[in-house]
């Protein structure tokens, strides 16, 4: 008798090369960490990742890997449901697409329409498009939106190019946002008070539910202590914050934990936000996922977003707001307009 | 259900017999289910169009199918034997390229097939009015030297991935080869059938894993819920919040079932009553 793990492929089992990058540098670099994978190439990576009807589900427990070059929109303006800390010029910039991670809540669910993971293999002309912008006014930018770039780090390194990058920039600043990562690679990281480490924060429940793959909570608050230990600027993101039953009790602990071993006067500054959606993304993910409590839960929607009925998004809000109390100088917190 | 299409008989002859299927009456292609419906082979005939044609006409009336689409090829590399599944498809005609997802496990080699509208053999086709517009042979040469991955020629998959990739997406269909020839005159039906019948070991294994891989898990939401919409006379929206809540309590293993009952002893005369009752059922159920 088969069950669904045991007649699926593995991960990575094929990497899917456009033509034009198969002798790249970076191209090979990456294939070497995966010599057993079977090389697929293609014209142009939108013929395999834009394909009608792809189950992101599906694809997934078996995602696989697709090395691009990317040709235009290097840069993209912030999305509205992102926290701006205050700063101008935020852009965000897509170097990778997909996450390896498997959070049941994440927006790459609904924004993207595979579940395979694209990597840019041209992180030069990324580089190139930033220096042109910077001559013409400073930029905050989110470089691990759509991604967990130190997640994948072992096998790119882009975190560390860009961090040097930025060191040579003084009008740059960086958010590299991370669940956490198993390997030691993010120390390769440049440290510079413009290159912040943006760490996303649940309890363990939410983790073991929801947050598949990712590090538990004892192992990013570790990370989140060595990393302060080594000079970075540390950002601590509790967001998206969940609505489940015994939600309280769940997030309380967290942050007694968080507080327990971190110095929060120490953090540069702490993200609080509810979770909030697309309409359109919630929509088809809702469609993919039948049994993800997280996804089903009867948010409202206005604006075309959705989002928890407003008492309800206060209450959880506050939940963790009122136990940062001490630090609130610091929290940065989501407004629903 | 699986749905199998093959070119012509004695490709399909050997599921035929596997599978026990039997000839459906009245069909406009010649069709063969097994008893419990779970899979059908249909013959569509040679070419793209009668490929397209087929795939169309069936896939309208499949409920949850798998395509899988089998059969001979003829193969550009001497080395080039045995039974290959589709990486890649790329239309001849209109250089265009299709990725069916790859993520059953069915240790087949994989391999780019090109698909084409004509036959591939030296002979002039005797059917034909005009001569063809190009000699496809040396074609084929040029391009499986130019894209070595590609190594098998057929007239169907293209066509099948099209028209099916209206009904299914990508990780819903298969596409296996076995190689025959590299000249259509030079094979007969009794080889087709005969090599066909050697896959049978390794489609077997392929086919229990796709019904593994595609099983439906289908939840069928409580009678009880019908009858709290009908008693609240709900409204188009709050039938769609109804549902919504039903969706979030099935996924969460929360009761809604109980909780509808405890409701529904309620007296409901007014709109506003509905309204209320239906408030509670949702704070109930999210535990507010």
């Amino acid at each position: 008798m088969h069950f669904k793990e045991d007649v699926v492929v593995n991960k990575f089992s094929h990497i899917y090369i456009e033509e034009e990058m198969k002798d790249n540098a970076m191209t090979k670099k990456i294939t070497s960490f995966f010599p057993h994978a079977s090389k697929i190439i293609i014209h142009d990576y939108r013929d395999v990742f834009n394909r009608r009807k792809q189950s992101h589900a599906h694809q997934k427990s078996s995602q696989n890997l697709i090395l691009a070059k990317k040709k235009n929109d290097f840069l993209y303006p912030s999305s509205p449901v992102c926290q701006s800390f205050d700063y101008e010029n935020f852009y965000y910039t897509t170097t990778m697409m997909n996450c390896i991670y498997d959070c049941e809540y994440c927006f790459l669910k609904g924004m993207y329409p595979s579940g395979n993971l694209v990597i840019f293999v041209n992180i030069e002309d990324f580089l190139h498009e930033i220096e042109n912008r910077l001559k013409e006014h400073s930029i905050y930018l989110c470089v691990s939106y759509d991604t967990d770039m130190l997640a994948l780090e072992p096998i790119t390194q882009y975190a560390k190019i860009l961090s040097e990058f930025t060191e040579k920039h003084p009008s740059l600043c960086i958010e590299i946002r991370t669940k956490g990562t198993y390997s030691q690679d993010w120390k390769n990281v440049c440290v510079s008070e413009r290159v912040i480490l943006a760490f996303t924060l649940s309890p363990e429940y939410v983790i073991s539910h929801y947050e598949h793959g990712t590090p538990p909570l004892t192992k990013r608050i570790a990370m989140i202590q060595e990393a302060m230990k080594m000079g970075y600027p540390v950002r601590l993101c509790f967001d998206p914050i969940i609505a489940f039953q015994g939600y309280e009790k769940e997030y309380l602990e967290m942050v007694r934990l968080v507080k327990e071993s971190i110095d929060l006067k120490r953090v540069k500054d702490i993200s609080i936000g509810s979770f909030r959606i697309s309409r359109n993304y919630l929509k088809d993910m809702r469609k993919q996922y039948p049994d993800s409590s997280v996804l089903q839960y009867p948010y409202v929607c206005d604006h075309g977003f959705y989002h928890l009925r407003d008492d309800i998004q206060k209450k959880v809000e506050h939940t963790v707001l009122d136990a940062l109390d001490e630090v609130k100088d610091k929290i940065y917190q989501w407004e629903n307009e | 259900m699986l749905e199998i299409f093959c070119a012509i008989y004695p490709e399909a002859k050997p599921l035929i017999e596997t599978f026990h299927l039997k000839k459906e009456r009245n069909t406009v292609f010649d069709q063969f289910s097994n008893e419990d419906h779970t899979i059908r082979c249909t013959l569509t005939g040679v070419g793209k169009e009668n490929a397209s044609a087929a795939v169309t006409m069936t896939l309208m009336h499949s409920s949850h199918p798998f395509v899988l689409s089998y059969g001979c090829s003829a193969y550009l590399d001497q080395e080039a034997t045995g039974l290959f599944q589709a990486c890649s498809i790329c239309d001849i005609d209109t250089g265009i390229a299709y990725y069916p997802d790859l993520l059953i496990a069915t240790d087949c080699k994989e391999c780019g097939f090109f698909t084409g509208s004509q036959l591939l053999q030296d002979d002039i086709n005797p059917r034909s009015t005009l001569p063809v517009p190009f000699d496809l042979k040396v074609y084929l040469e040029s391009m499986h030297y130019k894209y070595p991955s590609y190594y098998l020629y057929d007239m169907e998959s293209s066509a099948v991935y099209q028209s099916a990739n209206r009904f299914v997406g990508p990780h819903e269909m298969m596409f296996l080869r076995y190689t025959t020839d590299q000249d259509a005159r030079s094979i007969h039906a009794d080889e087709v059938y005969r090599r066909s019948k050697e896959n049978i070991p390794v489609l077997e294994q392929i086919i229990q894993k796709i019904f593994v891989f595609h099983e439906e898990e289908k939840k069928e939401m409580d009678t009880v819920v019908q009858q709290f919409k009908d008693k609240i006379h709900a409204s188009t929206t709050q039938v769609n919040q109804i549902d919504q809540i039903v969706m979030y309590c099935m996924s969460a293993g929360i009761d809604y079932v109980s909780i509808l009952h405890e409701l529904l002893k309620q007296d409901i005369q007014e709109k506003e009553d509905g309204k209320r009752v239906l408030n509670a059922f949702q704070r109930r159920c999210c535990g507010e």
